[in-house]
């Protein structure tokens, strides 16, 4: 019996050594594979949140610039970038594909996968406010990823979130 | 006879079983090994961008002062450079933040003084660095690198709260 069994074993390979030599590469090659997609999200997420940070500085810096929020326009921003009122606040809102593009209003919405939100408002709602008073503003910037990145079950990512303030006087830049 | 051609046969199969199972998992070695370096690459990358903004934008802010902050044609050549002025015991000094082959770069020389290159320190290896005027008291950086990963690059804005350049 161990003389057939030695024998057979300078025949060839047996059929079980051939699987399981392509089950362990396979492992191995998935594996691999895993790390190589959970090291390129890794660095994914870090390019996100300095891009989500430059673009949050930049926001920031054109709102303290104005003499008043009121007078923030879409042009203030560059494309992608939409500015709505909603009372005493100002909402805007930056939208960008997965490659930080800025996106036009006409491309369809599923296509967005950043949203850069900033949210512009009086820190106490007004009361008895009158027209070049100072008045202290909070600057509220969230920087969302919307799709999931590779590998990834949930999508609704918080890249970035940034809070200033900023009182506008007549006299203070 | 017969059975020494199967003997042959099945000789020939093993070695090729063999040498495809090595070729695979070299392929796959240096597949993941290559993949891994690229990744490295475009960590390094992200890293260098960062360090340039912030050090920019420290830069900038640190020396906001009525035209301390202007921006000038680089000294190489290529494209414009930040220039910080600033007296020290009544002489006035330079520094020179400009991108040349790869690097940002930063000078501290006395106004005037040609040798901006020859005193410059690296600050961050970058694949290129545009600044520009933008409204009237705006400056729009964008700084980039190139790899096998594609282009990453940063865009920010720095408002003067000196209304001079």
């Amino acid at each position: 019996m161990s003389k057939r069994l030695r024998r057979d074993r300078t025949g060839s390979f047996a059929l079980y050594e051939v699987v399981l030599s392509a089950i362990v590469l396979t492992v191995l090659g998935c594996f691999t594979v895993r790390m190589l997609i959970s090291a390129k999200n890794t660095n994914a997420k870090a390019y996100d949140l300095y891009k989500g940070l430059s673009e949050a500085i930049s926001a920031v810096e054109i709102v303290k610039s104005l003499p008043h929020p009121d007078g923030l326009a879409e042009t203030d921003f560059g494309p992608g970038y939409e500015v709505l009122a909603i009372g005493s606040a100002i909402n805007v809102t930056g939208r960008f594909d997965e490659k930080w593009n800025p996106m036009d209003s006409d491309r369809p919405e599923e296509e967005v996968c950043y949203y850069v939100r900033v949210k512009v408002g009086p820190s106490v709602e007004p009361d008895g406010f009158t027209e070049g008073s100072p008045m202290l503003y909070r600057i509220d910037v969230e920087v969302t990823r919307v799709a999931p990145y590779v590998l990834e079950k949930h999508g609704g990512y918080q890249v970035f979130s940034l809070e200033a303030t900023k009182c506008f006087t007549s006299f203070a830049k | 006879m017969t059975k020494r051609r199967s003997m042959s046969f099945v000789a020939l199969m093993d070695i090729l079983v063999l040498f495809l199972f090595s070729v695979v998992s070299i392929g796959v070695g240096i597949s993941a090994v290559k993949g891994f370096q690229r990744i490295e690459e475009d960590r390094s990358d992200i890293s260098e961008l960062a360090v340039a903004m912030s050090y920019l934008h420290t830069r900038i802010r640190q020396n906001d002062r009525l035209g301390a902050v202007s921006v000038r044609p680089s000294p190489m050549g290529e494209s414009s450079a930040l220039v910080i002025s600033e007296q020290i015991d009544q002489v006035e000094y330079e520094t020179w933040i400009y991108w040349h082959q790869g690097t940002l770069l930063e000078s501290f020389i006395q106004a005037g003084d040609k040798r901006i290159e020859e005193v410059s320190s690296p600050i961050a290896e970058i694949d290129g660095f545009e600044i520009f005027c933008h409204g009237s008291s705006g400056l729009k950086i964008r700084i980039w690198c190139d790899s096998h990963m594609g282009t990453r690059d940063l865009d920010f804005e720095v408002n003067l709260r000196s209304s001079s350049r």
